[in-house]
């Protein structure tokens, strides 16, 4: 699974911006080559309702249908700084694009590492009936997951340090203005 | 030295934290000793700038200012809340919540320790002690609606909502004209399946903020729903008619909506998309 800077970008602007909530959104792949090719924000006042999260899934899978994408993945950055692990609404929404995409995955933003240089997702698939942390997942050599531009952790730093994050754009926001463009945030990247 | 006192009195009463602000004017007057001159005022500052010292981090003037605190105030709770938040700010959380607990021993009504305690459990990843101590928190404090609010996202994280649910209706007793509390109620009676309540209260959001996006889209999820399952179920609730109406007065004022902004192309195609296939 291979990472396009835009998609890496996106979640991390999206964490940064809302440093005190939990966040989620989804990851898109290109249909004909597979490459994660960008990412939508979804919440960051409440994470754990349905309604909304269903407009929103459908709303993204009809953006999706017009422009040949499709959904791959769902990410999440939890409110505790410490806290690593996929929870449970992570693990319903993850589970149910794995029912339309077998290799769908996970990932948890390491809020630790935003504002470093090192890797800040952690990437979790669905093995033995469970959702499971990858381990060394972006290792050079047997890593299951890369990205296509190895200088994007350091380019998101200098992102975040210029105020990137306050033009990124999730539902909750397009939903108070409509005018906020969550689906493309074509003035990120 | 007077002014910079002044400013920090001026803050005091004010609502803003403004945590650098208050550093820069309190350092000074604390490592020089001059708080010292403004007598009973003194303490408040002392107060004042160790909470600031927290909020930026700066352990260091955060302590001497509590020191000074202890030494004039030795059995107070309020004192002795401050030197819990320091040990928090430094990791050492058991040992803040043993002074939080020993507070609370002594005086089970005293609010701030109850909430740093709630904080705390939460923090330290422990769920369902933190909701244990807001739950008797609120046995004393029930009309603090802030409180329920805090509890109902204790629950929503476990994902107990018909829990989370009852907390909110707390909250609406105590703000029944907040339009947002009504949003999150009508949300969570959603994710509960209980759509023709949920229906309820999203048009009730909408009565009380007119063309409230979110509100207009739950009307149309749960009448759409509602619909779909026939006259069989929830007549009791609304008719076929009424849903049918309300579908299309939402559907009306969401075309509207989107019609009127300036929403970006691709959100504007997938919307008007969503609406007229929901």
């Amino acid at each position: 699974m291979k990472f396009v800077h835009k998609s890496y970008l996106k979640p991390l602007l999206h964490a940064a911006k809302y440093p005190t909530t939990a966040v989620n959104g989804v990851f898109l792949a290109d249909k004909t080559t597979g490459d994660v090719v960008d990412a939508v924000p979804f919440f960051h006042f409440w994470t754990t309702l349905t309604p909304m999260l269903e407009v929103a899934m459908t709303q993204v899978d009809l953006h999706c249908q017009v422009n040949g994408l499709r959904i791959v993945g769902y990410y999440e950055a939890n409110e505790r700084l410490d806290d690593e692990a996929l929870s449970l609404v992570g693990q319903r929404v993850a589970s149910r694009i794995v029912q339309v995409n077998e290799d769908a995955f996970a990932v948890v933003i390491k809020n630790a590492n935003i504002s470093t240089e090192d890797i800040a997702f952690l990437p979790y698939q669905f093995k033995e009936g469970q959702w499971r942390a990858t381990k060394g997942a972006f290792a050079e050599t047997k890593g299951s997951f890369t990205l296509e531009n190895t200088s994007s952790p350091a380019l998101t730093v200098k992102a975040i340090h210029d105020g990137l994050f306050n033009k990124i754009a999730d539902f909750d926001n397009h939903l108070e203005n409509i005018d906020q463009d969550w689906l493309t945030n074509k003035e990120i990247a | 030295m007077v002014s910079a006192a002044k400013v920090l009195q001026d803050l005091r009463a004010s609502a803003d934290r403004k945590p650098e602000v208050v550093v820069r004017l309190g350092k000074p007057l604390v490592e020089t000793g001059a708080v010292r001159k403004l007598d009973a005022d003194a303490w408040l500052v002392y107060e004042q700038v160790a909470i600031a010292a927290l909020d930026v981090g700066d352990d260091a003037l955060a302590k001497k200012c509590i020191q000074a605190l202890e030494a004039k105030f030795p059995e107070s709770p309020r004192v002795r809340r401050l030197h819990g938040m320091q040990l928090e700010a430094v990791g050492k959380l058991s040992e803040a919540g043993e002074i939080y607990k020993a507070i609370l021993n002594d005086d089970e009504t005293n609010v701030l320790a109850a909430k740093r305690q709630v904080m705390l459990l939460r923090a330290m990843g422990l769920p369902y002690d933190a909701i244990g101590a807001l739950v008797k928190y609120l046995d004393i404090n029930y009309t603090d609606f802030e409180g329920w609010l805090h509890l109902a996202d204790l629950y929503l994280e476990e994902l107990m909502y018909s829990q989370a649910a009852f907390c909110m209706e707390e909250v609406i007793m105590l703000q029944p004209q907040n339009h947002i509390f009504h949003l999150k109620y009508a949300e969570i009676l959603y994710a509960q399946e209980n759509i023709g309540l949920a229906l309820k209260q999203f048009c009730r959001v909408v009565e009380l903020c007119k063309d409230h996006v979110r509100g207009l889209y739950g009307i149309k999820l749960c009448a759409s729903r509602l619909l779909k399952d026939g006259p069989l179920k929830e007549t009791s609730v609304t008719s076929q008619e009424d849903l049918k109406a309300m579908d299309l007065l939402a559907t009306e004022r969401l075309l509207q909506v989107y019609g009127s902004g300036n929403a970006a192309a691709s959100a504007k195609v997938a919307s008007v998309k969503w609406i007229e296939s929901v």
